[in-house]
C-alpha cells in the first residue's frame, strides 16, 4: 500500500484530470443540439451530475492544498515512485493490445507473455520456461475461443500465410 | 398444472443419465466463466448455446441454466483468491473474501461462498417453485417511479461500499454515472457523448469496464508480489473447507435474509442481479455485532454477497418463466435460448406445458447441488490458482482479460476500453478511490436517469408522483436513511478518533 503523501499525489492528480475532463464534457452537453422537446431535455441530466462532480473534486482539491500548505510534510512522508517493473508492465500491455492488428492475437500474445513472464521473474524463470508457457497458454485459448466458441481473433499476419 | 405432471417432469429429469452429465459440464463450464476474470456468466451463456442445439427442450435448457447458476458462484473463486471479481455480482465478495485469503483462510471462504451460494440458489429455487405466478402478478404493477427509486436506493448504497473516504465513493459513484450517460439517450434518441463514434452508440460496455477497473490495476500492483506460500494438502481438507452445520445455523438469518433479497431483487425485471450483492452486504453490515471488521475478512460479507447473488438466479427465472420478461442480462440470454428450442415463456407455459415447467423447476435443483457438490470438490483445484507463479498468472491474465472483452462482441474497441478503464482504475486506485461504486453508477446510472425522467414526464413535470406511489417511496425513505446513517456513523467515528487525539 502506497504511504499518504504518494496516496495524497496521485488523489490530487485524479482530481486535476477529472476537472478538466469533466469541464470539457460540460462544454460538450451545454453546445450539444438537442431537440425541441416537452420535458427534460437529453442533456439536462448529465449537466447537473458533471457540475456536481466538478463541485466535488474542486473543493476536495483546495481542501487537500490547504491541509498540505498547514502540514508543511510535518509526516516526512516522501512520494513513492513506481516500481520500473510497473510500469514496464502497464507499456507492455498497451503495446500487446495494439499489436492485435498488426501481428495478430497469437503471435502478438506469444510475444506478450513469453517477455512480461520472463520480465516479472528475470532471474527464477528461463526464455525457453516462459516461451512454453506462453505457448501452452496461447494454444489453450485458441482452441478454446477461436473453435469451441467461434470467436474470430485478428490474425492480419497468419491469414496472409495461410 | 396438477400434481401427476408436476411428478413427471420430475421424473424425466432423474431418469435422464446424459441429461443430468449435460447439466453438470453446464455448472463446471459456468464456474470456469464465472471465475476466471475477464469472462462472465452471460458469455458463458451465450456461447454455450450453440452447442444446446441437437439437445432435447428441458436438457438444453438445464445446460444453460448450469451454466447461469455456475457462472454466478464461480466469480467468488477468483475474488476471494485473487482478488479480481469473476463477476459483476462478485465486487462484493471480493471485499472480505480476499482478506480471508490473505489471513490464510482462503479455503474457508470459499467454503463459506459454495454453501451460502448453494443455500441461496435453494431458497429461492423454493420461492420459484411456490408463488412464481403469484410474485410475478405484483411486479407488473412496477412503473417508473418505482425503477427509478429502486435504481437511487441501489445508488445510495455507494455510501456503504465507499470504503475510507464517503466523498471518494461519491466521485467514483458519479463517474460511473457519467459514464453510463455515454450512447443513446433513452428517451430522446439523441447521442450523447460519443464524439462521432460509431462504437460508442451502444454505450459502454460493462463487462469492458469491469475488467479494465478490476483486472488492470490488480494484475500491475500485484506483479512485484512475492509468489504464495504453497498450500499444504493437509490445509485442504473437506473439514476445512466445508463450514461446520451449527456455524451455517449461527447465521441463518445473514444467509435467509440474503436469499430472499436476491430472489426479491432477481424478481423484478431488469433490475439486475448487482443490486443484490451491495444490499445484502449493507444489511449484513448493519445488523452485524461487529461491523467495523466488514472489509476486514468478516465471512459475513461473503455469506450475504453469495447468498443474496445466488437467490437472484431463482429470482430472475420468475418474470422469465411467466413474462417472458428477463430480471436480468443473463436471463434475457438465457430467454433467447429457450425461444431457440421453441419455448414460449409466459403465462401460457405454466398452462400448456407443465412437465416443461417442472423439469426446469427440477433443473434449477439439480444445478444447485451439481455446483455446490463441484466447488467442495474441486476447490483444491481452484485454491491450487495460488500456486501457480505470480509472473505465469499475471501474464495469462491479462492475456484472459483481453480476450474476454474482445470476445462479447467481437470487438476490438472493447479491448481499448478495457485498456482505457484499465488505466484509469489503477490511477484511482493508487490515489484511494474504490471501484466498486464506479461499477454501481455504471449499471445503475441509465436505468435511474431513463426511469427518473419517464417518472416525471408521466407527473406531468412534477416530483409529486413519487408521493403518490408507496412502493417507490418506500425505496426512496430507505435511501435516505442509508445515507443519512452512514454519514452519521462516519462523522461520530471520525469525532471519537479526534477526541483520542
Amino acid at each position: 500500500m502506497a504511504n499518504e503523501k504518494t496516496e495524497k499525489t496521485y488523489e490530487n492528480f485524479v482530481y486535476v484530470l477529472f476537472i478538466c475532463v469533466f469541464s470539457y464534457l460540460f462544454k460538450v452537453a451545454m453546445s450539444a443540439k438537442s431537440l425541441k422537446v416537452n420535458g427534460m431535455k437529453s442533456m439536462t441530466f448529465p449537466k447537473g451530475i458533471i457540475a456536481v462532480m466538478i463541485i466535488l473534486c474542486a473543493a476536495k482539491l483546495i481542501s487537500n492544498i490547504i491541509q498540505a500548505v498547514r502540514q508543511h510534510n510535518e509526516s516526512g512522508e516522501s512520494f513513492e515512485r513506481l516500481h520500473p517493473i510497473k510500469l514496464l508492465t502497464l507499456a507492455l500491455i498497451i503495446v500487446y493490445a495494439a499489436l492485435w492488428n498488426v501481428t495478430g492475437f497469437a503471435i502478438s500474445s506469444l510475444l506478450f507473455i513469453t517477455v512480461e513472464a520472463k520480465i516479472l521473474r528475470w532471474k527464477d524463470c528461463s526464455w525457453l520456461k516462459a516461451f512454453a508457457v506462453s505457448v501452452g497458454a496461447t494454444a489453450a485459448i485458441y482452441l478454446i475461443f477461436g473453435f469451441l466458441f467461434s470467436v474470430d481473433f485478428p490474425e492480419p499476419l497468419l491469414s496472409m500465410l495461410f | 398444472m396438477t400434481f401427476e405432471t408436476v411428478i413427471a417432469g420430475i421424473v424425466n429429469v432423474f431418469t435422464n443419465p446424459a441429461g443430468l452429465l449435460w447439466v453438470l459440464l453446464g455448472v463446471a463450464v459456468g464456474l470456469i466463466f464465472g471465475a476466471l476474470p475477464g469472462l462472465s456468466a452471460t458469455m458463458g451463456v451465450a456461447l454455450i448455446i450453440p452447442l444446446t442445439f441437437s439437445m432435447s427442450e428441458v436438457t438444453a435448457i438445464g445446460t444453460l441454466i448450469g451454466v447461469y447458476i455456475g457462472g454466478i458462484a464461480g466469480g467468488a473463486i477468483s475474488a476471494i483468491l485473487i482478488n479480481i471479481p469473476g463477476t459483476p455480482s462478485s465486487v462484493v465478495t471480493s471485499l472480505d473474501g480476499y482478506p480471508m485469503t490473505k489471513n490464510g483462510l482462503a479455503a474457508r471462504a470459499l467454503g463459506w461462498a459454495t454453501f451460502s451460494s448453494g443455500w441461496g440458489s435453494i431458497i429461492s429455487w423454493l420461492l420459484l417453485c411456490t408463488i412464481a405466478p403469484l410474485l410475478a402478478r405484483i411486479c407488473t404493477g412496477f412503473g417508473s417511479p418505482e425503477y427509478a427509486a429502486l435504481a437511487f436506493f441501489g445508488l445510495s448504497i455507494i455510501a456503504a461500499v465507499s470504503g475510507k473516504s464517503v466523498v471518494k465513493g461519491l466521485i467514483s459513484g458519479l463517474l460511473g454515472v457519467t459514464l453510463s450517460f455515454v450512447g443513446i439517450d433513452p428517451i430522446w434518441g439523441d447521442m450523447r457523448f460519443t464524439f462521432g463514434s460509431v462504437n460508442l452508440m451502444s454505450g459502454i460496455s460493462t463487462v469492458a469496464a469491469l475488467i479494465g477497473l478490476y483486472s488492470i490495476p490488480q494484475i500491475i500492483n500485484s506483479c512485484m508480489d512475492k509468489d504464495n506460500e504453497k498450500i499444504s494438502g493437509k490445509d485442504l481438507t473437506i473439514r476445512n473447507i466445508v463450514p461446520p452445520f451449527r456455524e451455517q445455523w449461527k447465521r441463518k438469518f445473514n444467509i435467509i435474509r440474503s436469499a430472499l433479497i436476491g430472489t426479491f431483487i432477481g424478481i423484478i425485471p431488469a433490475a439486475g442481479g448487482n443490486i443484490a450483492a451491495f444490499l445484502s452486504y449493507d444489511q449484513a453490515k448493519r445488523f452485524s455485532k461487529e461491523p467495523d471488521t466488514f472489509g476486514k475478512g468478516n465471512p459475513d460479507g461473503v455469506i450475504a454477497s453469495e447468498a443474496s447473488n445466488n437467490g437472484v438466479c431463482g429470482g430472475a427465472l420468475i418474470p422469465m418463466l411467466t413474462l417472458s420478461i428477463p430480471g436480468d442480462s443473463v436471463t434475457a440470454v438465457l430467454l433467447g435460448g429457450l425461444m431457440i428450442h421453441g419455448i414460449t415463456p409466459g403465462p401460457t407455459l405454466f398452462s400448456e406445458k407443465p412437465s416443461i415447467v417442472s423439469g426446469i423447476f427440477t433443473m434449477v435443483f439439480v444445478a444447485t447441488i451439481f455446483m455446490v457438490l463441484l466447488q467442495v470438490f474441486g476447490i483444491k483445484l481452484f485454491v491450487k490458482t495460488l500456486n501457480v507463479p505470480v509472473n505465469i498468472l499475471n501474464s495469462i491474465l491479462v492475456m484472459l482479460a483481453l480476450v474476454g472483452s474482445y470476445a462479447i462482441r467481437g470487438s476490438f474497441f472493447d479491448v481499448l476500453l478495457t485498456l482505457f478503464f484499465g488505466l484509469i482504475g489503477f490511477v484511482m486506485t493508487r490515489g484511494g478511490f474504490p471501484m466498486a461504486p464506479i461499477v454501481l453508477g455504471l449499471v445503475l446510472g441509465s436505468m435511474f436517469e431513463g426511469e427518473f425522467r419517464r417518472a416525471i414526464k408521466l407527473g406531468n413535470g412534477s416530483a409529486s408522483i413519487f408521493l403518490h406511489r408507496p412502493v417507490a417511496m418506500f425505496f426512496i425513505l430507505v435511501a435516505v436513511a442509508v445515507i443519512a446513517s452512514t454519514v452519521i456513523s462516519r462523522a461520530r467515528k471520525s469525532n471519537k478518533g479526534e477526541a483520542k487525539e
